[in-house]
């Protein structure tokens, strides 16, 4: 019987071993033959353009026929992983910054570069918070308790909303009653479910049910540029090129503007 | 014939013990617990080493510190019978019997496992698990087990310790007679005075 | 409806399953029954993935793995492959948080297991790798069966790590948890609502089924 035991022993590793293989021999295969089937491309984008892309993206589908999947993240987490080989062929972030950084370390195509969207900030208040709040100062009132924010250290709305704080000049006076949000969206929904009162947020995801907003001067921050980039290593870059430049065709215009976009010129 | 003579330190307190046994004799280690005995069969067994001395079975070394000399448990032929006999729980008392004779081919293990256990009177009880036995029982399965690969010294550790009273004579006597035919030397380690009158053998004092 | 993310989370989690099974096993009985220079740094090593957060430890992996890593590079000129933003990606991420959980308890059934059993089979002749298999690994299946429990429940609510190397592709790698964050992100919090549902419900349902398992007494 101790034989037989490990018999069985041998039989289990084998069969692992199998499966292993299977696991991981299999994987580039399924790859290629996924591209041959249809065009598609994976979009690396900022959380900020969920709504927007959401929209934009089965348009394209339709007009185009190549197929576009969203990976939405963090603007850094995505450059993070596009170091780290993750097979995105568009970056779009959330500024200029990781673009450009990304260009610098040999990770997107130098030239691919430009800016679809400027984003703006809101001041954002829960509609049964009983508050009203039309400009920054108000956020000084006793009545308010707790503001929510994107992590300035990393969200570039974070950064603009407490760069309009601090231009405003309140910044020290209300820093005692924020709460940093991993990201934009989760900054909007913490506003939403009524957990912060208030919030400084994205206007492209401001415009939900839950939500009265007023919109900060644009003067008060440093502009909220969003950068796309080809990523190096895609094998599809010609199909990535071709969606960044659909981004700046009129009926895309207007759906960017209506989740408050403004789109540049190029 | 075995002979030894272990030194031993664990904390504070060290072993050093010199005796010998003959083939065919019993050695009782006598004494409190905590006095090294457990320790001196674990040591013929290759499961503790000594930190000084040697053992020697018939003629060849089992251990010597100073010859660098130390044979794994798997090359002693001992056989060992712990405390609380140690029977494998979810193997049926023919596996345990026949747990170290599986390198022979199947009608042959089968034959010495048979004849053990007519010997011992447990035929009747071969697909029985450990569980299933009474103490006597579970005292007699071990004992043939370790008796199955033919071991050249059979060493027990407190083999009445788990039985109650009222049948400690009986299986005492068991053991008894089941040893007096045995020609290997046996070492039989026990706290209680009455094991060693009842036995009679030779006694170590530890 | 899709029920991709369900049966791809399914998936991850048997294959993570099996794959610390293989790595645990060992490690356990390394740790119960071995004494070697390094043992508690291995021991402090193991329990790493149990203490640091999930999304640290998806950068680590990310760096780990990724393609300008030794093995990212290894794996690339080798195989042609590169596991960032794969779903064997995320089969890795839950293996590593899992693992710590089979390791442990692993450990626990194996110093269950009486050492006398262990010391007559030596006596018996048996060399330590026939001992393990026929006594000590047989002795030790409700630690076993726990593990297995464990970090099958584990690699399904897995979601950190796995974001981090994995990625959320619908349709590609986007497991239960990641569809639930997904959900959420979106504002579609109906299709939130159910999926909590669900992965409590099978998870639960493991649980229960293999918990019925280990009542069940052999001997």
């Amino acid at each position: 019987m101790n034989s037989r035991l490990i018999s069985k022993a041998m039989l289990v590793l084998l069969a692992s071993a199998g499966m292993t293989y299977i696991l991981f021999g299999c994987t580039q295969t399924q790859e290629t033959k996924q591209a041959d089937q249809q065009r598609s491309i994976i979009v690396g984008a900022a959380a900020s353009m969920r709504f927007a892309f959401e929209e934009i993206g089965p348009l394209y589908e339709q007009e185009t026929g190549t197929k576009v999947t969203f990976v939405f993240g963090s603007s850094g987490d995505l450059a993070k992983q596009i170091t780290a080989g993750a097979p995105i062929d568009l970056f779009a972030a959330a500024n200029r910054d990781y673009i450009e950084d990304l260009i610098e370390s040999g990770h997107i195509i130098q030239g691919s570069q430009k800016i679809y969207a400027v984003g703006r900030i809101v001041l954002a208040v829960n509609k049964k918070s009983g508050l009203t709040l039309l400009n920054l100062e108000d956020l000084l009132a006793d009545n308010v308790d707790t503001i929510a924010l994107a992590n300035p250290n990393h969200a570039p709305y974070g950064m603009a909303a407490k760069g309009a704080l601090e231009n405003t000049g309140i910044w020290e006076r209300v820093a005692g009653k924020i709460v940093y949000a991993e990201n934009i969206s989760q900054a909007q929904q913490f506003v939403a479910t009524g957990n912060a009162p208030v919030g400084i947020i994205a206007l492209a995801v401001a415009n939900v049910p839950e939500i009265d907003y007023a919109l900060i001067d644009e003067n008060l921050h440093s502009p909220l540029e969003q950068m796309l980039g080809v990523v190096k290593n895609s094998a599809r870059a010609g199909l990535a090129g071709e969606f960044a430049d659909y981004l700046q065709e009129p009926h895309i215009i207007k759906i960017m503007e209506k989740w408050g976009f403004n789109v540049p010129q190029n | 014939m075995l002979k030894l003579n272990i030194e031993k330190s664990i904390g504070d307190f060290t072993l050093n013990k010199e005796w010998q046994v003959d083939k065919g004799e019993i050695i009782t280690l006598f004494g409190p617990s905590g006095s090294g005995k457990s320790i001196t069969i674990k040591a013929i067994a290759g499961l503790i080493t000594p930190d000084n001395g040697w053992i020697e079975l018939d003629g060849t070394f089992l251990f010597h510190k100073k010859l660098g000399i130390n044979l794994p448990p798997q090359e002693r032929h001992v056989g060992y019978v712990p405390q609380h006999y140690a029977l494998f729980p979810h193997l049926t008392v023919l596996a345990n019997i026949a747990y170290g004779l599986k390198t022979m081919d199947k009608r042959t293990w089968k034959e010495v496992v048979d004849s053990l256990l007519e010997s011992v009177n447990l035929q009747d009880k071969r697909k029985a698990y450990p569980h299933q036995l009474s103490g006597g029982e579970k005292q007699r399965a071990a004992l043939i087990r370790a008796m199955a690969v033919k071991p050249k010294v059979l060493l027990l550790d407190e083999p009445f310790s788990a039985v109650d009273a009222l049948l400690r004579e009986k299986i005492r006597e068991e053991v008894k007679e089941f040893l007096s035919k045995l020609n290997i030397p046996v070492v039989l380690v026990t706290h209680d005075p009455q094991d060693v009158e009842a036995l009679g053998t030779t006694v170590a004092n530890y | 409806m899709e029920w991709f993310p369900v049966l791809l989370s399914l998936k991850v989690a048997a294959y993570s399953t099996l794959i610390v099974l293989i790595v645990g096993i060992p490690l356990g009985w390394l740790l119960a029954r071995f004494n070697f220079p390094g043992k508690t740094l291995l021991s402090s090593f193991i329990t790493l993935p149990l203490v640091l957060p999930p999304t640290v430890l998806g950068y680590y992996l990310l760096v780990l793995i990724g393609r300008q890593s030794p093995i990212g590079i290894f794996l690339q000129e080798n195989f042609g492959i590169n596991l960032i933003f794969t779903w064997q990606a995320a089969v890795i991420a839950a293996s590593v948080v899992a693992l710590p959980l089979m390791a442990r308890t692993v450990q626990a059934g194996i110093e269950a297991v009486d050492r006398d059993l262990e010391d007559v089979a030596r006596t018996l002749g048996k060399s330590e790798l026939v001992i393990f298999f026929t006594i000590t690994l047989p002795l030790a299946w409700q630690g076993l069966l726990a593990g297995t429990v464990l970090s099958f429940a584990r690699a399904m609510g897995e979601f950190g790590a796995t974001l981090m190397v994995a990625g959320n592709i619908p349709g590609k790698t986007q497991t239960l948890s990641i569809a639930i964050y997904d959900a959420v992100q979106s504002g579609n919090h109906q299709l939130a609502n159910f999926l909590v549902v669900l992965i409590s419900v099978l998870t639960i349902a493991v649980l229960f089924i293999l918990n019925k398992v280990s009542q069940f007494k052999r001997w």
